[in-house]
């Protein structure tokens, strides 16, 4: 009985595992935004985005400065996992981060943060990607975006 | 048989037991009597202390010859536990080679919404139109970085 709950357990836990991002990220997006009159959060994956070769594109984006906290934190630690980052810090807070995380069987995923308010803009963006897109067609997709 | 004659009866199987005269059924019935009836008498109590004790002695014999069968049972029992754990540990590797491939599956389901202000919109075009402007502030963004990487490595150039 011990061993049919253990795996039972076990098989919950590594499918919630895997339909999230496996970053620190994931609190972001698990909802808390969707009723606020000042968040904006997207979720799309498969079909339309086969012209990218993206599995999986959410995003948030925030117009009151008062909510960017949590997130400036959980994409602070998550660079401390990324393979590639970009970073720029404006007195002492994240403005910019943009980081590339190790592939696993070329599946790679991708993040991107920037904080305008810092420099006077009026949003904050959050972008999470995962796909097989390789950083080189992930930045022809964000050239192609004018 | 009353009182007296049951006293008589057992201090005479006492009396055979010690004297090594006794069958098998007549130790078997003195040792019910003794367990069973609350006789007494000097030679029915010691009578009793003493094949008690025989009688603990052999308990705690048997309970030993148990014990020392015990592998055995747990010889029949472990290969199921075995079993079970092998098929614990193939369960746990398909489960995780579920979930790997899930993680690249998952959301190959086409999935195209947005959330705001506890609306959902589900219009792909209005959807994608929010990820063009999240993508241009993230081109606007890259191309700020990326000007200013260039600004600095000029003005290491100029320094050197």
């Amino acid at each position: 009985m011990k061993h049919v709950l253990l795996i039972t357990l076990l098989t919950f836990a590594l499918g919630q595992a895997a339909a999230q991002t496996g970053l620190n990220i994931d609190s972001a997006f698990d909802g808390r935004f969707r009723s606020s009159p000042a968040a904006v959060e997207t979720e799309i994956s498969g079909s339309p985005l086969k012209n990218s070769a993206l599995d999986i594109y959410r995003s948030i984006t925030l117009t009151d400065p008062a909510l960017t906290g949590d997130i400036e934190a959980m994409v602070l630690k998550d660079g401390a996992d990324a393979e590639t980052r970009q970073v720029r810090y404006i007195e002492g807070r994240l403005y910019y981060a943009y980081y590339i995380f190790k592939p696993v069987d070329n599946y790679r995923r991708y993040l991107f943060f920037i904080n305008s308010f810092l420099k006077g803009g009026k949003k904050m963006t959050l972008i999470y990607m995962a796909g097989e897109a390789t950083p080189e067609q992930i930045k022809k997709l964000i050239s192609g975006h004018k | 048989m009353n009182n007296i004659e049951n006293i008589k009866y057992l201090e005479n199987l006492i009396d055979l037991y010690f004297e090594g005269r006794s069958d098998t059924a007549q130790e078997t019935e003195l040792r019910r009597l003794l367990a069973s009836t609350d006789l007494t008498g000097d030679k029915i109590d010691q009578a009793r202390a003493v094949i008690g004790y025989f009688a603990a002695s052999r308990a705690v014999e048997v309970n030993s010859r148990r014990s020392a069968a015990a592998p055995k049972t747990k010889a029949r029992i472990l290969p199921r536990l075995r079993l079970i754990d092998a098929a614990a540990s193939v369960a746990i590797i398909a489960a995780f080679t579920l979930a790997i491939t899930n993680f690249r599956t998952v959301d190959d389901s086409s999935r195209c919404m947005a959330y705001a202000n506890d609306i959902v919109i589900s219009d792909a075009v209005e959807v994608m139109s929010i990820m063009d402007n999240d993508l241009s502030a993230m081109r606007e963004a890259s191309e700020a970085f990326q000007a200013e990487i260039i600004d600095q490595m000029e003005l290491i150039d100029i320094d050197l």
